[in-house]
């Protein structure tokens, strides 16, 4: 940064000098006060960006204020420059934030941030006073990430509402956030949200470390700072997660995680993370343990189906027929008679054919949604089967297999799925089974080199741990989980875990 | 960077060098064999035959309508079997598929040739799978494939349902497939059974879908006699009761109905369903020869009983056992008498006493079918009834209580 420019003594001076700074935009408001008639001669100057504050903050706890001293002040003998500047500051100001600043580009920053100068003439410091305000969306239901039972709040564009979500789930001194400005030209606050003990200070430590790194104009939304910090580019697998729920990020700090939080986006990144973190949906610690028990299981399972199932159709239907039961042979090879292409093509065509109908989804205009249903399901679906086109059982896998990717709670992850079907579903079409044994065991060696701010992706899978297996692929009852999970913050929870004395004495 | 690019590119290359499968087949590309039978031709030359299913006719999901034949049926002849099978493509448009093989089919005049071709066809080759029921045929073996079984879509599978079905619900004939036979012949008694199809009922053939259209056949496929096999060719035939016999000896009886007379003056109009059975042999030598000790233990359930005897006193629990394991004793006889004649030791005696006195095995291994004649069997058969039913005393004494 240039050298500061401090301020001046002149009152009209600073004035017109900050306001040209800031190319003379019209929401730029600078009022005066007191002093005689004209402008040139008042005493006292505020100035804020009309846009960036709240206009009843300024009017009641500034404005007011400022007259009424003046008013009052007009009997007695006034202090002026230094004495007056701190008068105001100690007794009129009614803001809940006041600071000193004494040069123009702390004035400047104060401004862009919805603060508002109050310069005195006579002396060359200036006072900023919170009054940020201005239109913000209320905190809302999640819409990404629901549940049936459980906190139905989630984070907003605004960082500082964000912060106060987490902290009034945590009421700990320990809670550890630190802010930092990223972005030349936005200056986006990022904080780090952490628990002093429970998370590793490496990680933490590490992730400031990232964070300092980043240079660039800009930070829009979290997924900016994600690229820069992640651990590998080039992979399908997120290595950060990201979270719009209070509830579920306050839980994953207690188990030692890291979050970042950047401001104008609900969505906060978690790290580290494993594989298996991915399928933890908060419902699973909100529903009794053996429904959550089932259903992370069932998401396991579906979530090797949406990548294998049309890869494996293909395979056992072109190289491997001996497999199947004569009747399912027989029954598939009726449908498939008088379909023109071979089933690789068919495949493909089905799959991309959902891809384009997804998409499609995302992005139309809210109001034209239900015609893409209908096309669809009506014009791709039957009619490329009643045409001869595509063979039925290749619609069911297809449908199948999209259905299963939107059963991963976390839609990055799901995506990885996506990419990688087709990579298998050529191999399939080309080697059969071979093909696809191949291409997953290129994709195991990937995932178990993959690393996640020194946490191994795979773990607690390779490496072993068999502490932490209590909530992968099943969740345990919450009196049996009395360690953290190891590789993230590791550390005991509870001395002795045990079902609860009344409990066990009913159940014997 | 080039390096890692070579190793992804090496990986890949060597990736399809390695492929054990790199025939690709669409499922359309396929006809899929349902039947094979074999014929051996007065010139030496094999005749193959087979079933395929027509998937579309079968399917009733395509929307074709179901007029069509569901199999089609044609032969070749060439003088090895996978000539003949090479010889498919100068008529069929399709890649003959034998791993969906349900069934084999030898005629009788195959059979007395040798089946050896056959079996050397099955261990050397790997799409035709040995779990494929093999049966004979009196007649030609193409002649059975022609025929539609009702209710059923495709013949080969039906027919294999059938010897299942008969296999633990009736007892008289077994299962056997290619690698059971394998097992058998190559075991220490060269000897093996096989059931055998037949058409039963007026007719020439049951070939057309036209047959379907009543409620009743004049023509059906049924299980027949038991061809005996000994080394790899036919040498005769014993009859279902014969071979109901030769299944108790052989512990292959699993579930079936066994009809007595429960008093000695009355016909055989009671019977036992059997739950669970077991055959034990043990051999012991006399002399030049040996006795074979069957030991046989039947739990069962009374469900048929037309005597007036109180069924409430376990004394008559125990004569209606006695009178059971009599009938059963009856049977083996009856069946080791047929197999002894046929000088083919199909029950796996000699595997008894080859298990039990090896050394002696050596020396009478060659002979053993020859002098099948001068073992002594005994029977010992231990029944136990397990339920008499939902009733007690039969309906008869019942009927006489109340003064009928």
């Amino acid at each position: 940064m240039a050298s500061a420019i401090p301020l001046s003594k002149e009152l009209s001076h600073n004035s017109i000098s900050i306001s040209s700074r800031l190319g003379n935009s019209l929401d730029v408001v600078s009022r005066r006060i007191g002093g005689d008639d004209s402008d040139s001669a008042a005493t006292i100057a505020i100035l804020y960006i009309d846009s960036l504050v709240d206009q009843r903050t300024i009017n009641d706890h500034i404005v007011q204020p400022l007259m009424n001293a003046l008013l009052v002040g007009a009997e007695q003998e006034q202090p002026t420059g230094q004495g007056m500047l701190e008068r105001l500051s100690r007794h009129v100001i009614a803001a809940g934030s006041v600071a000193v600043i004494r040069t123009e580009e702390e004035a400047l920053e104060a401004l862009l941030n919805g603060f508002c100068v109050i310069m005195v003439d006579g002396t060359d410091e200036a006072l900023i006073a919170v009054t940020a305000g201005g239109e913000q969306r209320s905190v809302d239901e999640p819409v990404t990430q629901t549940v049936i039972r459980g906190p139905q709040h989630s984070f907003t564009e605004n960082i500082f509402t964000n912060l106060g979500l987490i902290r009034r789930i945590i009421r700990s001194p320990n809670l550890r956030l630190q802010g930092k400005r990223i972005g030349r030209q936005t200056q986006t606050h990022v904080f780090v949200a952490s628990i002093k003990g429970i998370a590793k200070q490496s990680v933490v430590d590490e992730v400031l470390r990232r964070l300092d790194a980043i240079d660039i104009d800009g930070i829009i939304e979290s997924s900016y700072v994600e690229e820069f910090i992640q651990d590998r580019t080039f992979t399908p697998f997120p290595t950060l997660m990201n979270i719009e729920r209070p509830d579920v990020v306050a839980a994953s700090l207690l188990e030692g995680q890291v979050a970042v939080i950047v401001d104008g986006t609900p969505f906060v990144l978690l790290a580290p993370v494993t594989f298996f973190k991915f399928f933890q949906s908060a419902e699973d610690y909100y529903q009794r343990f053996d429904i959550a028990s089932f259903l992370r299981l069932l998401r396991h399972i579906t979530f090797i189906a949406s990548m294998l199932l049309p890869a494996l159709y293909i395979a056992i239907t072109t190289y491997h027929q001996e497999m199947l039961p004569t009747t399912l042979l027989i029954s598939l090879a009726a449908q498939r008679e008088g379909i023109p292409f071979p089933a690789l093509f068919e495949a493909f065509l089905m799959e991309i054919t959902f891809e384009v109908l997804r998409e499609a989804g995302v992005r139309m205009p809210r109001a034209i949604g239900p015609a893409v249903s209908i096309v669809g399901a009506l014009v791709l679906g039957q009619a490329a089967v009643q045409a001869g086109l595509v063979s039925p059982a290749m619609v069911i896998v297809v449908s199948f297999t999209a259905i299963s990717n939107f059963v991963t709670p976390q839609i990055n992850i799901a995506i990885a799925a996506r990419l990688i079907r087709f990579s298998l579903m050529l191999l399939a079409g080309m080697l059969g089974l071979y093909g696809i044994m191949t291409g997953v065991i290129v994709l195991l060696t990937h995932l178990a080199g993959l690393q996640s701010f020194g946490v191994p992706y795979m773990a607690p899978v390779a490496p072993f741990i068999w502490s932490s297996w209590k909530d992968i692929f099943i969740r345990v009852p919450r009196w049996a989980m009395k360690s953290r999970p190891e590789m993230l913050g590791g550390s005991k929870r509870k001395n002795n875990a045990r079902m609860p004395d009344w409990q066990r004495s009913r159940s014997e | 960077m080039v390096k890692r690019w070579l190793q992804i590119g090496l990986a890949l290359v060597i990736l399809t060098a390695q492929c054990g499968c790199w025939n690709r087949v669409e499922l359309n590309e396929l006809s899929i064999i349902s039947a094979t039978g074999i014929d051996i031709e007065d010139n030496g030359r094999w005749r193959l035959s087979f079933q395929l299913v027509i998937p579309q006719a079968i399917s009733s999901t395509s929307g074709v309508s179901t007029n069509a034949a569901p199999v089609y049926v044609f032969s070749t002849e060439d003088e090895s079997l996978r000539g003949a099978v090479r010889k498919t493509s100068l008529e069929l448009s399709r890649k003959l598929y034998f791993s969906h093989n349900q069934m084999v089919v030898i005629s009788e005049k195959a059979a007395r040739y040798g089946i050896n071709t056959l079996m050397e066809a099955y261990i050397r080759n790997t799409d035709s799978r040995e779990t494929v029921t093999i049966f004979l045929t009196k007649g030609s073996a193409r002649n059975m494939l022609e025929q539609l079984i009702s209710m059923e879509k495709i013949p080969g599978a039906a027919i294999d349902h059938m010897v299942q079905n008969e296999a633990f619900n009736g007892g008289s004939f077994p299962q056997m497939t290619v690698f059971q036979v394998q097992q058998e012949l190559l075991d220490g008694t060269h000897a093996t059974g096989i059931p055998s199809l037949a058409l039963a009922g007026e007719g020439g053939s049951f070939d057309s879908l036209d047959g379907m259209k009543k409620t009743h056949s004049d023509l059906k496929v049924k299980l027949s006699k038991l061809g005996i096999i000994k080394g790899d060719k036919l040498v005769g035939w014993i009859n279902a009761e014969d071979s109901m016999g030769a299944m108790w000896l052989a512990n292959r009886v699993k579930r079936t109905t066994v009809p007595f007379a429960c008093e000695p003056s009355r016909k055989k109009d009671s019977t036992l369903r059997i739950i669970q059975t077991s055959t034990r042999v043990s051999p012991e030598p006399k002399g030049n020869s040996f006795i074979i000790n069957v030991h046989a233990k039947v739990n069962g359930t009374l469900y048929e009983y037309n005597c007036d005897a109180d069924m409430a006193k376990p004394e008559t629990i125990a004569q209606i056992e006695k009178a059971i394991a009599a009938e059963i004793e009856r049977t083996m006889m009856k069946g080791w008498k047929a197999i002894s004649e046929q000088r083919a030791d199909i029950v796996g005696f000699g595997g008894a006493v080859h298990e039990k006195y090896p050394k002696r095995w050596r020396e009478i291994a060659s002979s053993w079918n020859e002098q099948l004649g001068q073992l002594q069997i005994k029977c010992h058969v231990r029944v136990h009834v397990n339920q008499t039913g939902m009733s007690i005393d039969s309906f008869r004494s019942k009927l006489r209580k109340q003064g009928g």
